[in-house]
């Protein structure tokens, strides 16, 4: 049996980015980051955040919970994010999931990453009030 | 953000053991690396730190420790040198003494935020909005932005505190509710309820989650948004409804530089139910105008950089503001100045010094006169209730507001049966007498955002924001419970449809259909058997909310009983069936599902609490396509719906 939702409601409508639904999942081996983040994305801007503390930990909650995009630390002891970022791609229930770096790296390195497969990179350190205009305009999500 | 100052400082203070390790790390390396014993494992570790200490701190305000930092970061990516060694440890030397100093922190009390002059910074005060939420930060955040749109916001942390603020302060035009977690959410709906209740009614929103129940919420005459959003969206959707909404409170904005003005103005209309905006800075007036959609505009005639009479002409030649009312306040009462004033496209003139009276009169007479212009091309006087144009022209910014904050809404007909054996004429008026009647009851008792229309001679539009199809059901016969003779047919956005005229059409097919065959006589996406109405809920909206129709059934018996025999009253591609049931359990259900057939053309996922193995196989010898464990995450739930249906 075939079932199409689309073919009765408009795109627009189950549009996964639209603001109701937001959850980020956050991925950072610093405590301080991910609480930071916390602020940012979950009390100021009632999206719904998930925070892993390594890579296999963020790997696995992505497919546990499914969210709309991942803000993931690059440099992190054991899995870091380049690995991080291939094992959520090689998931059938991850890889469609944006990923954005967080990086305190310098532009050099910018190629780099982009050319891994991240959706964008937002630059460490970051001011909490703004963390979920600087996400929404990575993914151009509408605010 | 004087909260999130306040936040980030603890958060700090709880990990200083995490920041003190990293800085050691670093530490060790560099003393290592002067005695030229520095290992590997030691430079990895202090490589790491710095990398983890130059992202951190900074966010945290320590901006000349994150320099250090980076700077270490770089120095370190490559094995480091003895010669190295006295620049290092400078370095470590400078971040240590970076981090520890706390005046970095950012400030926690407000000393940070400019103190303004009163006397030279520009004034504005708009319609009160009060805010209830338990939590500082977020309820910072929602002033924060209330300021912005040109609100004055009230905190309250709780309802009980949130009352005391009502009594004390002016009555609020808005009210946002946010319970969160907190266990006040009866409170604080009867609170919105009674505010929104009042004769010039707020418009009162509660954050919704999952757990809220809808048809509670719109008995309070509350308006629902979802909790999840950014403050920004919060407010978009909190004005967009207040565009909804017909008008009850008149909106004025007063412009004039001398602050005394606008201070006597708000305190002689105030007090009469008028809504009043103020700002003394003339070139704020066109955001002004955006944000409070005045019904009048006052203006002063002399104002520093601009002239009122240049506003008043750039606001006359603005199509959206053209037919507002604009009235002037003037010291200046020669002949030139009246000419240039009326010229320029002003309805009236008021002299300063104000006496009270007089601007009343001239103000309330002005709001009359668009009052009558504006009922006579809205209302339909038939059944004191809007016409059908302004129904139809509601109920779209209805939906568009619920696509946008994908929130789902109702659009209904109601119909009323005119009485068999009289005359035509005499069942036209009966028939009009009725629907009146109806449409006051609907008034009477929905919200002012939800939409009550003309839409046929015997026949409303209905839209009810926020409830799904069933939830709409309850409510409208809880509010036609007293009208005789009235039905009604619901649709659901966007199960239903996307919009408005096939949402219309599909709510008048559900009108034809006769009422024992209304709720079970449709194929649907998915057939929910569960007996924990809170989980049943939530299952619901989330799947509507993909856009996939539903049927909730509390009961095994009567699941069985609606799935199977020869013409079965309901048929779905996808069961999600819960395992312990009153009647049959999930099993017994399944056994049934079986031998009736129905596994040829349905699947069906079992929800499982205590997931043995040897039950969970037990199911799928019998047919069951796949088992979720409860407690389960909804995203995850949904793309195991979403597979099996389309596998």
């Amino acid at each position: 049996v075939q079932i199409a939702p689309h073919d009765r409601v408009g795109d627009s409508q189950r549009d996964p980015e639209a603001n109701a639904y937001r959850h980020v999942l956050v991925i950072d081996d610093s405590r301080l980051m991910v609480e930071a983040a916390r602020i940012g994305l979950d009390r100021l801007s009632g999206w719904r955040v998930t925070t892993a503390t390594s890579g296999h930990e963020g790997v696995a909650l992505a497919a546990a919970t499914g969210p709309d995009a991942i803000l993931l630390d690059v440099e992190m002891p054991g899995l870091d994010g380049p690995g991080t970022l291939r094992a959520l791609g090689e998931q059938e229930a991850t890889r469609r999931i944006p990923v954005v770096f967080l990086t305190a790296a310098a532009d050099s390195d910018r190629e780099r990453l982009t050319a891994l497969g991240a959706a964008g990179l937002i630059a460490k350190p970051f001011e909490p009030a703004r963390l979920a205009g600087q996400v929404s305009e990575v993914l151009g999500w509408s605010r | 953000m004087v909260q999130v100052a306040r936040e980030l400082r603890d958060l700090w203070s709880a990990h200083q053991v995490e920041v003190d390790a990293n800085v050691a790390m670093i530490e060790d390396a560099v003393g290592d690396l002067m005695a030229d014993a520095l290992g590997q494992s030691t430079l990895d570790a202090a490589r790491r730190a710095a990398h983890q200490l130059a992202g951190t701190v900074g966010t945290y305000g320590f901006v000349d420790g994150s320099a250090h930092a980076l700077a270490l970061d770089r120095a370190l990516e490559h094995t480091p040198l003895p010669k190295d060694a006295p620049r290092l440890a400078a370095l470590a030397v400078a971040l240590r003494a970076a981090l520890a100093d706390e005046t970095e922190l950012p400030l926690a009390d407000g000393a940070d935020v400019p103190v303004a002059d009163g006397a030279e910074v520009p004034v504005a005060e708009g319609p009160a909005i009060l805010v209830v939420c338990a939590d500082a930060l977020r309820s910072d955040a929602l002033a924060a932005e209330a300021r912005r749109r040109g609100l004055m916001p009230f905190v309250a942390a709780d309802p009980l505190a949130a009352r005391r603020t009502v009594e004390a302060g002016p009555a609020p035009e808005f009210v946002v509710l946010d319970p969160g977690d907190a266990g006040w959410v009866a409170d604080a709906l009867a609170l919105g309820g009674e505010l929104a209740g009042r004769p010039d009614g707020a418009l009162a929103v509660i954050l919704a989650d999952e757990r809220t129940d809808r048809v509670e919420v719109a008995r309070h005459r509350c308006a629902i948004l979802p909790r999840r959003g950014s403050p920004e969206a919060i407010f978009d959707g909190i004005l967009t409804l207040r565009d909804a909404r017909p008008r009850t409170r008149r909106t004025i904005l007063a412009i004039d530089d001398d602050p005394a003005i606008l201070a006597a103005v708000h305190a002689l209309l105030s007090g009469r139910g008028w809504i009043v905006a103020s700002s003394s800075d003339p070139t704020a007036l066109w955001d002004a105008l955006e944000q409070h959609r005045p019904d009048l505009l006052l203006l002063d005639v002399d104002m520093p950089g601009t002239s009122g009479i240049e506003l008043c002409r750039a606001v006359r030649g603005d199509l959206r503001w053209a037919a507002m009312p604009v009235l002037f306040l003037t010291a200046r009462r020669d002949a030139a100045t009246i000419e240039a004033v009326f010229e320029a496209g002003a309805d009236d003139l008021v002299n300063k010094p104000i006496v009270a009276a007089e601007l009343h009169v001239r103000i309330a007479n002005r709001l009359e006169r668009t009052r009558l212009l504006l009922a006579l091309s809205e209302v339909d006087p038939a059944i004191s209730a809007a016409n059908r144009r302004t129904g139809v022209s509601q109920a779209n910014h209805l939906i568009a507001l619920a696509a946008s904050q994908r929130q789902p809404m109702a659009i209904a007909i109601a119909r009323v049966d005119a009485p068999p054996g009289l005359g035509e004429l005499e069942r036209r008026t009966v028939a009009e007498q009725t629907l009146r009647a109806a449409a006051v009851a609907l008034r009477g008792t929905l919200r002012a955002e939800d939409v009550v229309a003309r839409w046929g001679d015997r026949e409303l539009l209905v839209a009810l924001y926020g409830l799904n199809a069933a939830q709409a059901r309850r409510r409208l016969a809880e509010a036609l419970d007293e009208a005789p003779a009235t039905r009604t047919g619901v649709a659901g956005y966007p199960t239903d449809g996307g919009a408005l005229e096939i949402l219309c059409g599909s709510a008048a097919r559900a009108l034809e259909r006769p009422d024992d065959a209304d709720a079970d006589s449709q194929p649907v996406d998915v057939v929910v058997i569960e007996d924990d109405a809170v989980l049943a809920d939530l299952l619901e909206q989330a799947l509507e909310l993909r856009g996939y129709s539903c049927r909730v059934i509390g009961d095994g018996d009567a699941a069985v009983r609606a799935l199977t025999g020869s013409r079965p009253a309901l048929t779905a591609p996808l069961v999600l069936l819960d395992w312990d049931l009153p009647g049959r359990n999930g099993l017994g259900v399944l056994r049934e599902l079986g031998r009736a057939g129905v596994l040829h053309q349905t699947r069906v996922i079992m929800l499982t609490l205590h997931s043995g193995e040897s039950e969970t196989l037990e199911a799928l010898k019998l047919g069951a396509f796949g088992h979720v464990a409860k407690p389960f995450s909804v995203p995850v739930l949904l793309e195991r719906v979403r597979r099996a249906l389309e596998a």
